[in-house]
């Protein structure tokens, strides 16, 4: 099974931005909606999933991240359950493997909203 | 830009007693690019520092910089900030100060053109506090402005050092190893080292717009 691979670093931005396009290059928004979403909508219909690569970033701001992946939760692209199948964080040094769980928790609280 | 003294080809960084000083400079691209090029001008690596310092700097400054000028009559050239600060490497001391002259934090948060979520409740705390109501006009007690609305904002997130809007100044510093954040605001100021209660105060002068400066230890590695 083929996986898509998002490199944030090296195909997005070593410096990720904030939420909107107007807080400056590289936002959360501008992530969802060039690399994540299209990424999730290719691996829905070839069933299968996609990695996040996060080693090599700056650092994530959280309102980055929210708007990333709190909104692709948002957009109904894919719900909870397969988002926690579908997408793969990876996170192999040290000093950002606190994201995956801020990842998963702006998730679930944007799925808690939604309902 | 020449009005908020941009001229980058001047010589700009300078190495005093080992610390490695970058000289004020306003800032006009965006905040990452900028905080960015100020880490590399103080000689820190960001590939290796913690990633919370960068995330946590760069939400304090993006909220600086959304709320300086909201409502502001400055005309759009002179809407900009500073940046200043230095590093010493064998210590990991960072100072980073930024500086706008826009409206201040208390009026940007009180004024009529304010979008600040937590008004209404900062509204009702503010009346059993102080018993009236809270106005931009009065700086009388900006201090006390300044440290509710830290603390309504940190209640509100429920996160302890990865908060948003104002509460991202203050807890940059809990992702360092020690060190303290002074934020100094039309009349009010407020002070916390790291692990204990914030000091707020009011000063008789005001300052025109906004000063935060944080003197951290960046932990080990960074």
């Amino acid at each position: 099974m083929d996986r898509h691979v998002i490199d944030i670093a090296k195909d997005f931005s070593r410096y990720p931005g904030g939420r909107k396009p107007e807080d400056g290059p590289y936002s959360g928004l501008e992530f969802l909606e060039k690399h994540l979403k299209p990424a999730v909508m290719q691996a829905q219909k070839d069933h299968s999933t996609v990695v996040v690569k996060i080693d090599g970033v700056a650092g994530l701001p959280s309102s980055f991240l929210e708007e990333a992946f709190g909104g692709l939760i948002r957009s109904r692209v894919l719900n909870l359950a397969d988002a926690a199948r579908m997408i793969v964080i990876e996170a192999l040094t040290s000093r950002v493997r606190i994201y995956p769980e801020m990842i998963r928790r702006y998730m679930n609280d944007a799925a808690a909203k939604l309902h | 830009m020449e009005l908020c003294g941009v001229d980058k080809s001047k010589y700009r960084t300078s190495i005093i007693d080992g610390f490695k000083f970058r000289k004020m400079t306003a800032c006009e691209e965006a905040v990452g690019k900028e905080l960015v090029d100020f880490f590399e001008d103080v000689g820190l690596d960001t590939c290796k520092m913690n990633p919370e310092i960068y995330s946590g700097l760069f939400e304090a400054l993006l909220n600086t910089r959304n709320h300086a000028y909201i409502g502001s009559t400055s005309g759009s050239e002179a809407r900009c900030w500073w940046m200043f600060g230095s590093y010493h490497q064998e210590r990991r001391n960072l100072v980073l100060a930024v500086y706008d002259h826009g409206i201040s934090i208390p009026v940007s948060l009180l004024s009529g053109d304010t979008k600040w979520s937590l008004l209404n409740k900062f509204k009702d705390m503010w009346q059993k506090l102080v018993g009236a109501s809270p106005s931009a006009e009065l700086s009388e007690r900006d201090g006390e402005v300044l440290k509710l609305a830290m603390e309504l904002g940190k209640t509100r997130t429920h996160q302890s050092h990865r908060g948003k809007g104002l509460p991202a100044i203050d807890n940059v510093v809990d992702v360092c190893s020690s060190g303290s954040v002074a934020i100094r605001s039309r009349r009010g100021q407020y002070l916390r080292h790291k692990g204990e209660e914030p000091i707020l105060s009011t000063h008789v002068q005001p300052l025109r717009g906004t000063l935060v400066v944080w003197d951290v230890q960046l932990p080990e590695g960074a």
